[in-house]
């Protein structure tokens, strides 16, 4: 057996796309049952999923989409039609083969019980099947062993009239190979030059490309010009091994069946053979459709990991050399240097747009999520996607479907009401669910809106003293804002949509740790509105280099509203804390406490005030240094249990520094009610 | 009349495995080659009414001795034995002469057909 290890990788992510593709086509389909494009598109890709199993070997998932396939087929020619009954089936079958494929991922053996599916697929396929069809079917099914044929060129037609004057006959030989036979292209060039030497192959069917590529079923057809009798052929064709049956016919021009449609398969299978091929190739063309011809590769993501660190690192020693040419004055290297720190830059440039993706390519599963909670809850969705280009570092965007899946989810089931009871107030029974993503300098704005029943504050700390939250001298929005608390549910009963209230404060945290702020916004009976911030990439930010008595840190640029020199009297002492009056009441964070330092009693500080969701913190700190873009490392296992930093950064000088975590710091000082975090 | 049978095949596990199958079959394997060169040699030697042909193996592989021995005697008959994927090797051989082939791993019926079937 080969061993197909070296593909798997190639065939998870050609799976993927075509599992998600036909989601997307049964979606459309459903919709536009008549539109025989998406269909084609349907059959493609069941068609390419299943050439690509049969190749690793995966029986079930073979089986499964051979199956579809043929139900498929079924509507390619009008014979079925796409009902809610076959529309609900393919999606139950799609579901199984995400399953399989999912369980392989996980290194399993993709075993799945399809009998059912697979039985429900025949009820279908045979069920509407009539006779007619069975004929029409091409050499793929194998209830076609007759000697009928599908096309033959005119200019044979008149070989075969002309030759039969000098006494050469044309027949058409059907022959069956063992269904469970190896090799089968083999075996048919075997059987094709046993029948050479009786005569002349004018056309076979399929075609010889086909019949090469091993892509059909176990019946092939030859028209013969030969001055050798029946039994003289049948017995050419029999006399080799693992040829099950043989049929031989006086070739007839009446048994051509020529349909368009049926060359249109043929053509369309022997396409389908390629793109299998190219599987096996790392560097793929993705022209398949045409509306978009960029030649693009594949490249593991590992790769392209290690390429950005290494950027970064250059990064680093670019700075360091800056720096010691400025120290030593060396005048020579400035022009050098300067091309180098060009260089540098549009290589990192580079790096973090190959590494960007599109925010779309975690939104595709939301229309059928969509569509299968409106189906179970009984309510009518209108799901708007806007901005899906917009692109983020595909570290962020791949972590980002589960958060923003639950945020939908939860529109879905608690935010939007049943369609009689938005119609009693006057709106539009179909609810809708508005996602958008833009680009907001560095950073992406990403929302979930809904026009539900928003949250109710009062509601919500009815519920909170319920569960022993204390909620006294809490605003409307600060109230809102317990949704994020641990262990809070709003859902009058858990339903399996949206889960028990662990959710948010997930969403929350998840979102925190992509370095982003999520926010609400909601109105009662208006809906509620999500707002998601993050950073374009994790690995290389802007940041503000700062002095806490002698340690210098890095405080990410993204989340600083200003530096302000308090003059004084701005600083109020309060019982155990300063707040900064300037603009409201600003709570001071000393740094040197939060941190563990010993206190400077500077007697000149700079505030620096962080906007943190809709609270201000201001920053108590020593002095200014510089604005620098600065590379994020990890500080590694050893010093993950260190909440107030998010990372280090190495200066040109060759001194680390630490990030501060702001979010984390606000926290610790303030104990803040979880109500907004980071 | 028992046929006999040359068989040739780089791997002595698949040559013992395909004499036991033959053996058991009504077939007397009278000799044994482990590479192309080695067949040719037995071949002229023992004039078997059939021959298995492995195709990958050292020295000089199963096409090539297809065709030294068909140079020798052109109404040989020779069986290949072919592993999946070796598709065009195959081919080769059936251009060159040979007169079935069998895929591996063996099949005791497929094997004893595909003989019976070259040498009725």
């Amino acid at each position: 057996m080969d061993d197909n290890s070296k593909y798997l990788e190639l065939f998870f992510e050609e799976s993927d796309e075509h599992i998600q593709s036909l989601n997307d086509c049964v979606l459309d389909l459903e919709s536009d049952p008549e539109n025989q494009e998406i269909i084609d598109d349907m059959f493609r890709s069941a068609h390419t999923l299943k050439g690509m199993a049969g190749t690793m070997g995966y029986d079930s998932l073979a089986q499964l989409t051979h199956k579809m396939e043929n139900v498929f087929d079924l509507l390619k020619k009008k014979i079925i039609k796409a009902d809610s009954r076959s529309i609900e089936l393919i999606f139950s079958c799609l579901d199984s083969i995400s399953a399989i494929v999912e369980d392989l991922r996980q290194g399993g053996e993709g075993v799945l019980d399809v009998a059912d599916l697979v039985v429900r697929l025949n009820a279908i396929s045979e069920g509407e099947q009539d006779v007619s069809v069975e004929e029409k079917t091409v050499a793929e099914s194998d209830d076609n062993f007759n000697s009928q044929l599908h096309f033959i060129d005119e200019s044979d037609v008149a070989v075969i009239e002309s030759a039969a004057a000098d006494g050469y006959q044309a027949y058409t030989v059907t022959i069956k190979i063992e269904e469970t036979s190896g090799m089968k292209n083999a075996r048919v060039f075997l059987v094709m030059s046993k029948l050479d030497q009786q005569g002349e192959v004018l056309h076979s069917e399929p075609n010889a490309e086909v019949l090469e590529n091993e892509d059909f079923g176990s019946i092939f057809k030859v028209v013969l010009l030969t001055q050798a009798d029946e039994e003289t052929l049948k017995e050419a064709a029999l006399n080799n091994s693992e040829i099950e049956d043989v049929l031989v016919k006086e070739f007839d021009s009446n048994d051509v069946v020529s349909e368009k449609e049926i060359e249109e398969k043929v053509v369309l299978e022997a396409k389908a053979v390629p793109v299998e091929e190219a599987k096996k190739e790392t560097v793929k063309k993705t022209a398949s459709k045409s509306t978009q011809s960029n030649q693009t590769v594949r490249v593991d993501i590992t790769k392209l990991d290690d390429f950005l660190n290494a950027v970064s690192e250059l990064l680093i020693y670019r700075t360091r050399l800056e720096s010691i040419s400025q120290d030593n004055e060396i005048k020579e290297m400035n022009e050098p240097l300067e091309q180098f720190a060009r260089i540098t830059t549009e290589l990192q440039d580079l790096v973090l747009k190959i590494r960007l993706q599109p925010v779309s390519t975690v939104m595709t599963n939301f229309p059928r999520m969509i569509r299968d909670l409106g189906n179970d809850l009984g309510k009518k969705y209108n799901l708007v996607i806007e901005g899906g280009e917009t692109e983020l570092d595909r570290t962020v965007v791949s972590e980002l479907g589960e958060p923003l899946i639950h945020l939908i989810r939860n529109a879905a089931d608690h935010g939007i009401e049943m369609p009689e009871d938005r119609q009693k107030i006057g709106k539009d029974p179909a609810g809708l669910i508005h996602i958008s993503a833009y680009q907001e300098g560095n950073r992406v704005v990403l929302t979930v809106r809904d026009d539900g029943k928003g949250l109710n504050p009062q509601a919500i700390k009815e519920s909170a003293e319920r569960k022993g939250i204390v909620t006294t001298g809490l605003s409307d929005l600060e109230l809102q804002h317990l949704i994020f608390h641990p262990g809070f549910s709003t859902a009058k009963e858990v339903t399996g949509i949206s889960g028990r209230g662990v959710g948010m404060d997930a969403v929350q945290q998840k979102i925190h740790s992509l370095g982003g702020t999520v926010e609400i916004i909601s109105a009662i009976n208006q809906g509620t509105t999500f707002k998601i911030n993050l950073p374009l990439t994790l690995s290389i930010i802007d940041s503000l280099l700062i002095k806490v008595g002698d340690s210098t840190f890095a405080i990410p640029r993204g989340i600083i509203e200003k530096v302000v020199s308090p003059g004084p009297g701005e600083i109020i002492q309060t019982y155990e804390n300063e707040i900064y009056t300037t603009g409201g009441a600003t709570p001071v964070i000393r740094l040197t406490e939060v941190l563990g330092m010993e206190e400077t009693n500077n007697p000149e500080p700079y505030l620096i005030i962080v906007k943190l969701g809709e609270n201000r913190f201001a920053l108590k700190i020593d002095d200014i240094i510089k604005q620098q873009e600065i590379v994020i490392k990890d500080l590694g296992k050893e010093l993950s249990q260190v909440n107030c930093y998010s990372g280090a950064t190495i200066l040109g000088n060759g001194e680390i520094v630490l990030i501060l975590d702001v979010t984390a710091i606000a926290n610790e000082s303030q104990g803040v009610q979880n109500a907004i975090r980071v | 009349m028992t046929k006999r049978v040359l068989i040739v095949d780089d791997a002595a596990f698949m040559r013992m495995k395909l004499k036991d199958i033959l053996e058991k079959n009504g077939y007397s394997v009278v000799a044994e080659a482990e590479n192309g060169v080695d067949a040719i040699e037995k071949y002229k030697a023992e004039n078997p009414d059939i021959v298995t042909m492995d195709i990958t193996m050292p020295e000089m592989d199963g096409v090539d001795a297809l065709k030294g021995i068909k140079a020798f005697d052109p109404s040989a008959k020779v069986v290949m034995c072919s592993a999946m994927g070796q598709q065009s090797m195959v081919m080769d051989a059936i251009r060159a002469g040979a007169m079935d082939f069998i895929v591996k791993p063996f099949d005791t019926g497929r094997v004893i057909q595909a003989l019976d079937k070259v040498t009725q």
